[in-house]
């Protein structure tokens, strides 16, 4: 419980935790909101049969264990409990009652988030790394300056990609020529970069430009459209910003003060940022597909904006007296970074065997796939079954099923 | 926390500074959009190597090479000559017909591949039909979506398999007993000229950055050769095998190329005056065309294409010009369905007949007919009873005396044949389209033959019977 209570000290002891504490309850129940608009996600997702597991587990089929019923109360208290939660942080003094409201929240948020890997979002990441970091980690306003700084600056290394630079993604959000286009996206990862690390200077001239390009970037995010991310980018701002002004009001103070307890420990932040940018950096050192490692690590990058992979699969829906080449069409809209991901292609041939076994002289599909990473210079085949819909074909062994084989398994 | 801290001291200011540095060199080498090269755009943006991964990766363990079972006038010399050469009797009957049951709804076929295992039929739709000689759905392929105004090349075959050719590059090996997919293969660009089978490959030449390329795509595995030929040659060329075992005879416009398959190598071209209608057609070591400007030429393999000899004709060619073995004709149908003789050696016209042909094939074909009817029609003994047929009138078939053209006998049919027949354990099978638009197969015989399993057919019943 001390450090429960080292935790809540700190927070009472500065302005802007305490509104950025405020500010990641808003994001919270901005979060909830666009799972409810998109039909209540992670309740859907939990009603669907097969879920789709986070890289770092085998299966997990027994994240399923929670009955619907439970889930639905969860889902509901993690919009309540974290409005409640802004309410008293934002405009009282029961620092600690807001402090374990929002711990609970958290609790309620992250079981759910953690049901299906369709839920992963890049603001997902920023709101529930952000928030576990201001409730347990030591040192509040410096680890969430550097995490601040290190999720913008580690969105922008994501965008250098020749997906993102090529400028589609402006292209298709916004009606630009395609010259601009690519003038923004590259202006885009500059901004972020660049602009993100000169929050870290103490200099007003580099902060402050910084901090208005940046501001600047987020409001043209939320012009395009992009609600949540544009919204938390814009609080982290907002924080940043009420965090300088309280260090140079505290440096100004300085020979006033006095310390009761002794300054908070930097290590358990300094551990989390070091796992965050090995995450980051994993694209760059050419770990095998397959291995473990990036298998976790996998778990902590962020999602590329613009989809970095090239993927090609032909499958065909084998009949008793006929072959058709057909298309897999998604159960439903992915973002860009999950349109090649093996599982999701898994998952989506598996309903369509189910779909198809309604018809007499269906047999099964046969699919193959390739992948390519604009970064390798070859393709990987990431599957060939010629029988798809054989129970046996699991999502462990389609790596080890081949088309050759006489029976697939 | 003095005041001054506030400055950026050099080393920091040093560090931001590199750091600002690496973000540039990142986004300029994650960028090759800054340059606007187009070449350098596409070839960023779809790897060649993404698409030429077969399906399966590994290839097909024990398949091996069969030969050819399907050419375009019955040999890939073109020469329109009956491959059996056994003698025949001329009265034909049409002794069985069979509707053609493909199943699909709209289906126009467009092009025909046939041997005795049945016919795999193609047209502007994703689908590869294959049907019985006797008309019923064996299986059939959908293959991927295609784009409006373009359509499947026709499927090439050998004795175990079809090759299917997609417009977009893909191409599919598949096993003609069941239908189902052997292998899969996709180099991703568009077919200039009709995709053929050349010994152990499947060719598809596509258009390379000068010239074209020919794409060899194993049969057994669907594995592309590392060896891409590079051939100078204009697209919508055609192919028929040359003299020899390693030489192609190519016809594009007005040009006839002999290509040298072993070095890949265009050995000679010869340019004509006028642009060539249809393949050549390949006699030892002689080339035919016939020309959009009514003329047929015969070239010589041996002096580089050198021209022997030309003939003008009163109306532009229909078909390819077809060779007649021992009579020594060389025969074409003519646009309104008349045929012309010319004689072989001399380039002289011989004859011509004022024939109407109202059907879709206009090649003509030469069979051998029986001693019985060499006496008959006064025909030579020593030009051994070769005769000329061609489709004729409305749904017919004509058989004709080489050496005068004189009529010997015309065959009526169902439907109005759409491709040379298929020779088939005596019969002659015809793919038609009826009047009304369906399609049929009919199966021509002698009239000796009907009898033969009439007698037969009976023989069977009458036991069967008497058991009742």
């Amino acid at each position: 419980m001390d450090y429960i209570r080292a935790n809540i000290w700190e927070i009472k002891k500065s302005g802007s935790l305490r509104t950025l504490g405020a500010l990641l309850a808003l994001f919270h129940i901005l979060n909830f909101y666009l799972w409810w608009d998109d039909g209540n996600l992670p309740l859907k997702f939990v009603m669907q049969g097969q879920p789709m597991c986070w890289s770092w587990f085998e299966n997990c089929e027994w994240m399923r264990i929670i009955p619907a019923g439970i889930l639905t109360f969860l889902y509901y208290s993690y919009a309540v409990v974290m409005a409640v939660a802004a309410v008293i942080l934002l405009l009282t003094e029961f620092i600690a009652f807001g402090y374990y409201l929002m711990l609970v929240g958290f609790f309620c948020g992250i079981v759910l988030y953690f049901q299906d890997l369709r839920l992963s979002s890049n603001e997902g990441y920023f709101i529930f790394f952000l928030s576990f970091s201001y409730l347990l980690v030591p040192s509040k306003n410096r680890v969430m300056r550097w995490l601040i700084v290190s999720f913008f600056a580690a969105r922008g290394l994501s965008q250098a990609s020749p997906d993102w630079l090529s400028g589609n993604w402006y292209r298709e959000h916004i009606n630009v020529p395609i010259k601009l286009a690519e003038w923004f996206a590259a202006l885009s990862l500059l901004v972020q970069m660049i602009g993100s690390v000169t929050l870290l200077f103490r200099d007003a001239r580099y902060f402050w430009s910084g901090w208005i390009l940046l501001f600047f970037f987020e409001c043209t995010q939320l012009y395009i459209g992009e609600l949540l991310a544009a919204s938390t980018g814009l609080g982290a701002l907002l924080y940043i910003l009420f965090e300088d002004l309280e260090r140079r009001k505290q440096e100004r103070e300085y020979i006033y003060q006095s310390f009761i307890r002794p300054e908070p420990s930097f290590v358990l932040g300094g551990i989390l940022l070091a796992l965050f940018w090995t995450a980051q950096l994993t694209p760059f050192l050419n770990l095998e597909r397959t291995s473990t490692v990036k298998r976790i690590l996998d778990v902590w990058a962020l999602h590329p904006e613009a989809a970095q992979e090239e993927c090609d699969q032909r499958t065909f829906a084998i009949y008793k007296k006929r072959v058709e080449q057909i298309e897999v069409e998604p159960q439903m809209a992915r973002q860009p970074a999950m349109l090649c991901n093996i599982y999701m292609r898994f998952l989506d041939l598996k309903a369509m065997c189910s779909q198809l076994a309604s018809d007499p002289d269906f047999i099964t599909l046969s699919s193959a796939m390739d992948i390519r990473s604009f970064r390798d210079n070859s393709i990987f085949r990431a599957f060939e079954v010629r029988d798809f819909c054989s129970p046996a074909l699991t999502f462990k062994n389609l790596n080890e099923v081949k088309w050759t084989m006489t029976q697939d398994m | 926390m003095d005041y001054d801290s506030r400055h950026v001291k050099w080393y920091w200011l040093l560090l931001f500074i590199v750091y600002c540095g690496a973000v540039v060199y990142l986004l300029f080498s994650g960028n090759p959009y800054l340059y606007s090269d187009q070449e350098l755009r596409a070839s960023m943006s779809r790897s060649d190597s993404l698409d030429l991964l077969t399906i399966p990766a590994q290839g097909m363990s024990g398949g091996k090479i069969t030969a050819q079972t399907h050419f375009y006038r019955f040999d890939f010399q073109r020469s329109g000559v009956d491959p059996l050469g056994a003698p025949r009797y001329k009265d034909y009957v049409e002794y069985q017909t069979f509707p053609v049951q493909h199943g699909l709804e709209g289906f126009e076929i467009e092009n025909i591949a046939q041997d005795s295992s049945g016919f795999y039929l193609t047209g502007a739709s994703p689908w590869l039909v294959s049907v019985s000689l006797e008309g019923e759905l064996r299986w059939k392929f959908k293959l991927a979506d295609m784009k409006p105004g373009t359509k499947l090349w026709p499927a090439l075959l050998d004795e175990d398999s079809v090759y299917a050719i997609h417009p977009s590059g893909e191409i599919l090996g598949i096993r003609k007993s069941d239908g189902s997919l052997r292998w899969l293969t996709n180099v991703d660009k568009e077919a200039i000229a009709e995709p053929f089978i050349w010994q152990d490959h499947v060719v598809i030449p596509v258009k390379g950055k000068r010239t074209s390329e020919w794409m060899l795509i194993r049969r057994t595995d669907g594995k592309l050769n590392e060896k891409v030929p590079k051939i100078d040659v204009k697209p919508g060329f055609m192919v028929s095998k040359g003299p020899g075992k390693k030489t192609l005879i190519l016809t594009a416009e007005n040009k006839v190329y002999a290509l040298d398959t072993e070095r890949w190598k265009i050995e000679w071209s010869q340019t004509l005056t006028e642009p060539i209608k249809g393949p050549a057609t390949v006699v030892e070591n002689d080339i035919l065309v016939a020309t959009l400007g009514a003329k047929v030429l015969k070239l010589d393999v041996n002096r580089k294409g050198k021209v022997e000899w030309e003939v003008e004709l009163e109306k532009s060619p229909a078909g390819s010009p077809t060779y007649t073995p021992m009579a020594n004709r060389v025969t074409l149908q003519m646009l309104g369905g008349e045929i012309a003789a010319i004689d072989f050696k001399t380039g002289k016209l011989a004859w011509t007949y004022n024939s109407t042909n109202k059907s879709p094939l206009t090649d003509t074909w030469s069979v051998r007919l029986s001693g019985k009817h060499i006496e008959e029609y006064k025909m030579d003994w020593l030009h051994k009873g070769w005769t000329i047929w061609s489709a004729c009138s409305n749904r017919n078939f004509c058989m004709f005396t080489p050496n005068k053209g004189q009529l010997i006998q015309s065959v009526a049919i169902s439907a109005q044949p759409l491709t040379l027949p298929l020779q088939f354990d005596r019969r002659w099978i015809f793919f038609g389209r009826t009047p009304k638009g369906e399609y049929l197969i009919s199966h021509m015989l002698e009239n000796a033959e009907i009898k033969k399993l009439k007698t037969q057919a009976s023989a069977e019943t009458v036991p069967s019977g008497s058991k009742n």
